[in-house]
């Protein structure tokens, strides 16, 4: 491995700018609520397509943190989180502005991701390169059983209906078995046009499902008269930083902020990048546990709620090591843990890439220069999150719903065919649009679908080829001790996401009751 | 309940079409070996599913009675008339060019919610956003990306 060679990609002034721009890019779309980091990739993917490989995936890199980054700044000025992970930053950081410490809160809130982030950094440069030995003794019945945990896992995230989760993850393996075999050359499910023997491509496919659908739910929305982004302007009207107020003052010292929160910090980005490599646990888990482990181990436990700092950097923190955690699993057996990495992973393919162990051994270098474009994106955070903050804020204000929903629209169904030309991807992207707007409408997540469409032709080769090997036995499966593992997790999974459901009925009745 | 229901049948009849459909695939029959072999299974799986589905919304239905919040006959206008545009953009894409089929397309989408916040609302916005819009997809996508974009049949692309 030459690290000079590394250090030298790394530190490309083109790379740098990309993973900066891709930041900016980011926690752009991030702040505007109602849009994600999933919203924010799927946006950029299409640009990266004539990019080669390293400056493709500094973008992208860059977006995935600077979206994760974003939403802490409507969250905190609009008290509109602009990701559901931010809601636990409110909690602490709404009544910090209320009493005139928006500039501490942000600053606070900013600092804490930055360094949440880079410390996540660190531990998946140390996980990944002792991974790698386990992960190569994996066979294709291990990694069968990875791919239906990593699909189970995903699916019991619908907490309202466990059956339409893993509804949903069926639909996507069955959307995956058209075009050609795996295992003969049969086309199946293409109905004779030549496009589909290579099956529904999974980049226009994913960017329907999360980029299109949510241009048609917005469009709805503002059509019969809702907030188009979810944003609710007069709540912007209790802050202290809406257009033409007096400049939020800075009366602390953000080092001094930082010094005192500093284990605070340090475990919430341990909890984050840990929850960030468990499929589906995600950035909204990651907020919520490490803020009470935040207030367990708070000398002032009573002070969380009322506006305490340990609050706010314990949730940012947190939620900001999640990206780097979530690259663990994505890179070292191509399983995304997330909509943002399934995303991620689609595009890493199109460049050439193709995650899984082989990769993690066979290119160290790619894994160190995507570790070294996750530092530089998480000191952007650090570095634009300060400068820029203000003005952000204000330019939440400025930009109207309705472009918005028109940006998404167009770029989304446009990025759709960028890559070949082909407008059959843009119909592709409008379909998938159509399917994902569908199936929110009618309370099946779209999640489990995308997830399933990415890992079902890997999951059916996997376990074909591993039959076929054993000559149609199913033993192998439930006798190697890696798979009994897995299954443990998987049915664990499953009761968890059984229990989740009926607590959540029972709350629910319970509270009509009350009513 | 037949409303929340539907969705459960269609998935129930999709994965009876899926096992069918996988039965007529050639070499069907060869077990692991055939393409038929994992549709299959997907097929059960999801007709499975299904019918857990559709016992829980049975059950709930005793419970839940009320229409999903917002979800007016305006609405639902609002969402047929972005879904029709966005499929006749493609074939739109085809014929006149993607920058006046991009032209058309936004600019409907830009009018009709100016329209819907503000019936007043000026014209002259909307045309002003749209050419904001088109310079910005000319920028990245023709100038910054070189990306192949539709020239129109009609115009002899």
């Amino acid at each position: 491995m030459n690290f000079l060679e590394i250090a030298t990609q790394i530190a490309d002034p083109v790379n740098v700018l990309l993973v900066l721009g891709g930041c900016l890019f980011g926690i752009v779309v991030g702040a505007i609520p109602g849009l994600s980091a999933t919203m924010a990739i799927a946006l950029l993917v299409p640009f990266t397509y004539n990019y080669d490989i390293l400056p493709a995936t500094a973008l992208l890199l860059g977006i995935y943190c600077g979206g994760m980054y974003g939403g802490v700044i409507s969250a905190l000025l609009l008290r509109v989180p602009g990701v559901p992970a931010n809601a636990a930053t409110m909690l602490d950081g709404v009544p910090m502005v209320e009493r005139g410490e928006a500039d501490r809160a942000l600053s606070i809130a900013t600092l804490s991701s930055g360094i949440g982030g880079i410390i996540s950094v660190v531990v998946l440069a140390c996980a990944i390169t002792s991974i790698a030995p386990l992960i190569l003794q994996f066979s294709t019945e291990e990694y069968f059983v990875l791919t239906v945990f990593g699909i189970v896992v995903i699916a019991t995230l619908s907490r309202d209906s466990l059956a339409r989760g893993l509804i949903s993850a069926v639909l996507g393996l069955a959307l995956a078995t058209v075009g050609l075999d795996p295992v003969v050359p049969v086309p199946r499910f293409t109905f004779g046009v030549p496009n589909m023997l290579t099956g529904f491509p999974v980049v226009p496919a994913l960017i329907g499902l999360f980029c299109v659908a949510q241009g048609f739910s917005m469009f709805e929305k503002a059509f019969s008269g809702g907030p188009a982004a979810g944003v609710d302007r007069a709540a912007s009207l209790a802050t202290n930083d809406r257009p033409g107020a007096a400049p939020m003052a800075r009366r602390h010292s953000r080092i001094g902020d930082i010094i005192a929160l500093r284990w605070t910090i340090l475990r919430s980005a341990l909890i984050g990048t840990f929850l960030g490599i468990v499929p589906a646990a995600g950035p909204n888990v990651a907020s919520f546990f490490s803020y009470s482990e935040a207030r367990r181990w708070s000398r002032n436990p009573e002070r969380f709620g009322k506006g305490a700092p340990e609050g706010v950097a314990a949730t940012e923190a947190a939620n900001n090591a999640v990206p780097a955690g979530a690259l663990l699993p994505a890179l070292s057996f191509g399983i995304p843990g997330d909509t943002v990495t399934a995303i991620l992973l689609g595009a890493f393919m199109l460049q050439g890439y193709a995650p899984g162990p082989l990769f993690v051994r066979d290119n160290p270098e790619e894994i160190w220069t995507m570790m070294g474009f996750l530092m530089i994106a998480n000191i952007g955070i650090i570095v634009l999150g300060l400068v820029l903050m203000h003005r952000l804020a204000r330019l939440i204000y400025v930009v109207p719903p309705r472009l918005i929903c028109a940006v998404i629209c167009v770029f989304g169904i446009a990025g759709g065919f960028a890559y070949s030309g082909q407008v059959y991807e843009a119909l592709i992207a409008v379909s998938f649009g159509l399917l994902g707007y569908a199936m929110e409408k009618t309370g099946y997540p779209v999640v489990p679908l995308s997830i399933a469409l990415l890992l079902g032709p890997q999951m059916e080769t996997y376990f074909r080829q591993s039959l076929i090997a054993n000559s149609g036995s199913y033993a192998q499966f439930f006798t190697r001790p890696i798979c009994n593992v897995l299954w443990l997790i998987v049915v664990a999974s499953l009761w968890s996401g059984l229990r989740g459901m009926r607590e959540a009925k029972s709350a629910d009745a319970g509270a009509k009751k009350e009513d | 309940m037949i409303t929340r229901a539907l969705p459960a049948v269609a998935f129930i009849g999709f994965g009876g079409w899926l096992w069918l459909a996988s039965g007529r695939l050639p070499m069907a029959d060869m077990g692991p070996r055939g393409p038929a072999f994992f549709p299959r299974i997907v097929a059960i799986a999801l007709v499975a599913c299904a019918l857990w589905d559709l016992l829980g919304t049975a059950m709930r239905s005793a419970v839940v009675g009320s229409p999903a919040p917002g979800d007016t006959l305006r609405s639902r206008l609002g969402a047929v008339i972005v879904i029709t545009l966005s499929f006749l953009y493609i074939p739109g894409m085809s014929w006149i060019g993607y920058f006046p089929a991009t032209a058309v397309y936004a600019g409907a989408i830009l009018w009709m919610l100016a329209r819907s916040a503000s019936p007043g609302a000026g014209i002259q916005r909307v045309v002003l956003e749209t050419t904001g819009l088109l310079f910005t997809a000319w920028l990245l996508f023709d100038a910054l990306l070189g990306a192949w974009l539709p020239a129109g049949r009609l115009f002899g692309g």
